[in-house]
């Protein structure tokens, strides 16, 4: 499965338009993640459990939506966009889409 | 204890209404997709070329919905051990189809079939209590293409 | 260019569990780390309290214990010179210094707080039928302060309510610790049964007869009956009081106790 931000690959031709896929996923952290997280706001850097985290809802995110392009047949996501947004203390969400193609 | 019957007694309401909400919304969902099957929609920048006698306009759909006591009390659980939150994947599944079928309804209005380059946002309106979630909003915007009206 | 719209699969970007499920085995975890927490808690605490030092206690409660100082009249000092009798039956570190406080209200309560001091309300004192169940109150109220019951019930409070801050999520901090509160420490069941036997044991020392001790919680249990009108707070922090009575009188005759003199009035 070819996964791109491009619109259009170079040498590769688009044969057909199956629509829009997405993936999402929303995580939380456990509170041990928080009380680090508060003590490295004190002294500034990484937050690695954090980074951790997203990284992982990430590739989440994109496993998603490589699924439902699977299921209806696309042989590569283009296009593809990232968003994350917290939407509650603690907890965010990663989205990500792109529109499904069928390539020769 | 006066507080904790008060919190059963919420948390029974939110699963039975939240539940039965949910169930109905996705049977909408699903019938209304299956009506709309035939509004295409791409995210990539470039209409296809067969649209070029079409006009185009900016077209939005925007939701807000909000998550029931019994999922908000078990994503406040979550927050403490980590993990997946289930109970916020339903909630922000139904909005974004929601915001992308009212899209595509009002484009369908307007005659149009094509959705080109669709965005979608998300944003949480107001944090409920200690920071919890309150409502997000999702919004869908994309370009529609539809024929030219003769006079 | 082909284009095409085919159904996607439910199922996909949510996760199909069932939330009771999930709600069930969340609570269960979180009921399971509590308890786990809490007794630590309440152990460290338990094992910690004798290493903070008794001055340390005094000057915590200095500000709160001055609006006391001012009651000192006849009733206090004869309260005063009880408790300076029972502190040598029981045996207390030198630097351990008991005061009394007499409170003219009509409260049928007594407690013992942080810093030494003994707090005694008017309304129960006029329920006690004898000198002998006074210095079982204020002998209970001592053995309190001789183990460090009042630290270790303020410590555990101040440091389980920080646990329940984390795990409710609040970062405001100014309700967390309140020292004013330190009147309404409360203790177990155990600490009060140690407490009682320490108490009958001075009853002992000093009047050689254990007769009339118990008198106390009968006064207690009688006010319970007679006040409706107030809370006899006392009596909601402490366990069953029959079973009390009953423990003590069996300290009593395992040790040989003697009980048959006249218990003394109250001066």
């Amino acid at each position: 499965m070819l996964i791109s931000n491009l619109e259009v690959i170079p040498g590769k031709q688009v044969v057909k338009h199956l629509g829009l896929v997405q993936g999402s996923t929303v995580r939380a952290k456990h509170v041990g993640r928080d009380l680090m997280a508060g003590l490295k706001n004190v002294f500034g850097g990484e937050l690695k459990g954090y980074t951790e985290l997203l990284q992982e809802s990430r590739e989440e995110a994109v496993e998603r939506m490589q699924e439902q392009a699977q299921a209806i047949g696309a042989n590569a996501i283009l296009n593809v966009r990232f968003s994350t947004s917290s939407v509650a203390q603690g907890a965010a969400e990663i989205f990500a889409y792109g529109t499904a193609v069928i390539m020769e | 204890m006066v507080e904790i019957i008060i919190l059963l007694i919420l948390l029974l309401l939110g699963y039975v209404f939240g539940r039965m909400a949910e169930k109905r919304h996705y049977r909408s969902i699903i019938q209304r997709e299956k009506l709309y099957r035939d509004v295409i929609l791409i995210a990539s920048k470039h209409p296809p070329p067969e649209l070029i006698d079409q006009q185009s306009i900016l077209m939005t759909g925007s939701v807000v919905v909000s998550v029931d006591y019994f999922k908000r009390f078990i994503a406040g659980l979550r927050n403490l051990f980590g993990g997946r939150v289930s109970s916020y994947e339903t909630l922000l599944d139904r909005a974004r189809r929601e915001a992308i079928l009212r899209l595509k309804e009002q484009a369908f209005r307007k005659g149009s079939r094509m959705l080109v380059n669709i965005k979608l946002e998300t944003a949480s309106i107001s944090k409920g209590r200690k920071n919890t979630i309150g409502s997000v909003e999702i919004l869908a915007y994309a370009t529609a293409f539809y024929p030219t009206q003769i006079p | 260019m082909q284009y095409e719209n085919p159904e996607i699969p439910e199922g996909i970007n949510t996760t199909d569990e069932h939330p009771l499920k999930e709600f069930v085995i969340l609570s269960s975890g979180i009921v399971l780390v509590s308890v786990v927490i809490i007794s630590l808690i309440l152990l460290i605490v338990e094992y910690s309290a004798r290493f903070i030092p008794f001055e340390y206690e005094q000057q915590l409660v200095s500000t709160f214990t001055e609006q006391y100082a001012d009651t000192a009249g006849e009733e206090q000092q004869y309260l005063q010179r009880l408790a300076n009798e029972i502190v040598l039956t029981q045996n207390l570190p030198k630097d351990m210094e008991i005061t009394v406080h007499y409170v003219d209200e009509e409260m049928v309560n007594a407690m013992a707080t942080l810093g030494g001091h003994i707090i005694v309300y008017r309304g129960l004192l006029e329920k006690l039928p004898s000198e002998n169940a006074l210095v079982m109150l204020l002998a209970h109220e001592i053995a309190h302060i001789k183990y460090r019951h009042p630290i270790k019930s303020l410590g555990s409070q101040i440091l389980l309510q920080l646990f329940w801050a984390i795990l409710t999520n609040q970062s405001n901090s100014s309700d967390i610790i309140d020292i004013s509160q330190f009147s309404s420490l409360s203790y177990s069941r155990s600490n009060e049964t140690l407490a009682d036997e320490e108490g009958l044991h001075s009853v002992f020392q000093i009047y050689k007869d254990v007769n009339g001790a118990t008198d106390l919680f009968q006064a207690l249990i009688e006010s319970r009956q007679n006040m409706s009108f107030t809370i006899p707070e006392y009596l909601s922090t402490h366990p069953d009081i029959n079973n009390r009575i009953s423990h003590l009188n069996e300290l009593a005759e395992k040790n040989n106790w003697p009980s048959k003199k006249e218990p003394l009035p109250i001066q």
